[in-house]
């Protein structure tokens, strides 16, 4: 109840100030609105929630360390033998650690020629390799753990996302922008099947349906299919970053489930027109958080981070879609951002968490345990 | 007779003789400049391209452009799809896009297949990737994507003159007809 006070006289307050402005103030009723609605389904899931709190076991790397310098790390991944590898998209950098966290090697190379990379947004370990988004070369890139140049292919829109299953590359909006920024034409698929020389096998998943629950403001229109794709036990599963709704497809395509996640606090839609310099600031403002940050699928469930601006959390679901458990790990820094996440099973139902995390401008790793 | 005025003459004669017996080298090149901007934005649906192949008295054969790179979130996607149209529509005539070399074959064959485009590609010769590394500076990035040429049967040259081009330009049209013709 002193939550629920508190939250409307943050409403209330700016409401009064900025009661002038008529487009203001429609915002804020419906924020204001919203927020009711909001605090009415956290109080009914709030009853049955059950939140796991998460135990910092390892921290990596170390700050005093100067071998180690990371500066945007967004993406990390792990091989076989438990090994981590972490992307740092400002450096141009890619670090290999211990599965206890240390430092292994590094391997830098900016630049355009084969075996370097620039700016890249995803890396992806698979069968011995490493694959890299290498967006500023507009391309995706294999290597060797140690960096040696195996292979590439060019590609004209960098996938947002991309995974591999079977020696196949299933990639997600290899040409989303081209068609939302030109003519509003009926888009393609949001997941390419490409082959190993990224030739288009197939595709399939359509873009989402918006109807007046999720009808996107026009300008948004590049971004509203951004999303998360993994794979597992033969199913592709596809998340949308700004909605709450999971797709799960069968690997040649067949739409087998679409999983909306209701009544919790995750956002039904953010209301107005707004331009996208504004919108990470207004959504901000908002009593409900719309974006997802991450996720994995194993066989333990699905594994979704929810971004919240009081601590990182991530919501744990079967794979037919029903609400398990949430974990909670708290935040330190005064500018906390979650990156990236991989959930290893443990027995006995429990797991271990690798986050990668960057709070007031430390990025790490912290291995979490129950 | 004023004997003087003759060597000034002669050499009047002289210098128009040398004049019109000059080869002509714009003659198959007839640059239309069309002032659209930088931004290819502000005419996005590239009709001003449709209406000059339409309205060329000689049937075109073929319109070439050269891009540096290929990337849907830049001026040279909307390009590339543009043209994708043009070529739909006009079936006569043959769009060629010519990339250079860090582009394999089979990433040429890939962009055609994978979007599903009727537009030829072609690798760059080293002849011209090499003029246009060495004129990097005066063929500036907005040059080499923004132009785009239109050859007739006739072997008639139109550059279509989409943002301000260097001059060595008019050398690379010369080699792309050179390769085409």
């Amino acid at each position: 109840m002193k939550k629920a006070c508190l939250k409307l006289y943050k409403i209330l307050f700016p409401a009064i100030k900025h009661c002038y402005h008529p487009r203001k103030t429609l915002m804020l009723c419906v924020a204001f609105s919203s927020m009711l609605d909001a605090i009415a389904n956290e109080k009914i899931f709030a009853q049955n929630i059950h939140t796991v709190k998460l135990r910092v076991e390892k921290s990596f790397p170390d700050e005093k360390d100067d071998k180690v310098f990371m500066s945007y790390p967004i993406n990390l991944d792990m091989d076989e033998s438990g090994n981590i590898y972490i992307s740092d998209q400002y450096l141009s950098s890619l670090l290999k650690f211990s599965p206890s966290g240390e430092w292994l090697a590094s391997i830098s190379k900016p630049g355009h020629g084969p075996g370097e990379f620039t700016n890249q947004t995803e890396i992806r370990y698979y069968n011995g390799k490493i694959y890299i988004n290498d967006q500023a070369n507009r391309r995706i890139q294999w290597m060797t753990p140690e960096g040696r140049y195996l292979g590439e292919f060019k590609v004209i829109e960098i996938p947002k996302r991309f995974t591999l299953h079977q020696g196949k590359i299933y990639a997600l909006n290899l040409n989303s922008y081209l068609h939302w920024s030109s003519e509003k034409q009926k888009p393609n698929d949001l997941i390419w099947v490409l082959d190993e020389k990224g030739k288009r096998i197939s595709a399939f998943g359509d873009h989402l349906d918006f109807d007046k629950n999720l009808s996107p403001p026009d300008n948004l229109a590049p971004s509203v299919s951004d999303g998360f794709i993994d794979i597992f036990d033969e199913h592709v599963y596809l998340l949308f970053n700004h909605y709450p709704i999971l797709r799960i497809y069968t690997l040649a395509g067949e739409l087998q489930k679409t999983i909306r996640f209701e009544g919790m606090n995750y956002a039904k839609r953010v209301p107005g027109n707004y331009e996208w310099k504004n919108f990470q600031r207004k959504i901000e403002k908002l009593p409900f958080k719309a974006l997802f940050n991450a996720f994995n699928v194993n066989k333990q469930g699905i594994f979704i981070e929810v971004r919240n601006f009081e601590g990182f959390l991530i919501d744990q679901f079967d794979h037919a879609g029903n609400f398990g458990k949430r974990y909670s790990k708290e935040k330190k820094g005064k500018e906390s951002y979650f990156r990236d996440f991989i959930v290893i099973p443990l027995a006995g139902g429990k797991a271990k968490f690798l986050i990668l995390t960057d709070e007031d401008d430390v990025p790490r790793v912290d291995i979490c345990v129950e | 007779m004023k004997t003087y005025l003759l060597f000034p003459a002669v050499l009047l004669v002289a210098i128009a003789f040398i004049f019109m017996m000059r080869p002509n080298q714009n003659d198959n090149q007839v640059v239309i400049p069309v002032t659209i901007g930088e931004n290819i934005k502000e005419n996005a649906n590239l009709s001003f391209l449709s209406e000059i192949v339409d309205s060329s008295k000689k049937s075109v054969k073929y319109l070439v452009t050269v891009l540096d790179n290929v990337c849907s979130s830049c001026l040279s996607g909307e390009i590339l799809f543009r043209l994708d149209r043009l070529q739909r529509q006009r079936k006569d005539m043959q769009t060629h896009i010519l990339l250079p070399s860090k582009y394999s074959a089979n990433d040429l064959s890939n962009i055609k297949s994978n979007y599903d485009l009727k537009l030829n590609f072609k690798p760059l010769s080293a002849k011209l990737e090499a003029f246009i590394q060495s004129n990097q500076k005066a063929l500036n990035r907005k040059g080499i994507i923004g132009a785009i040429c239109l050859i007739d049967s006739n072997g008639e040259v139109k550059l279509i003159q989409l943002v301000k081009l260097g001059v060595p330009f008019r050398e690379i049209i010369t080699l792309i007809t050179k390769e085409l013709t």
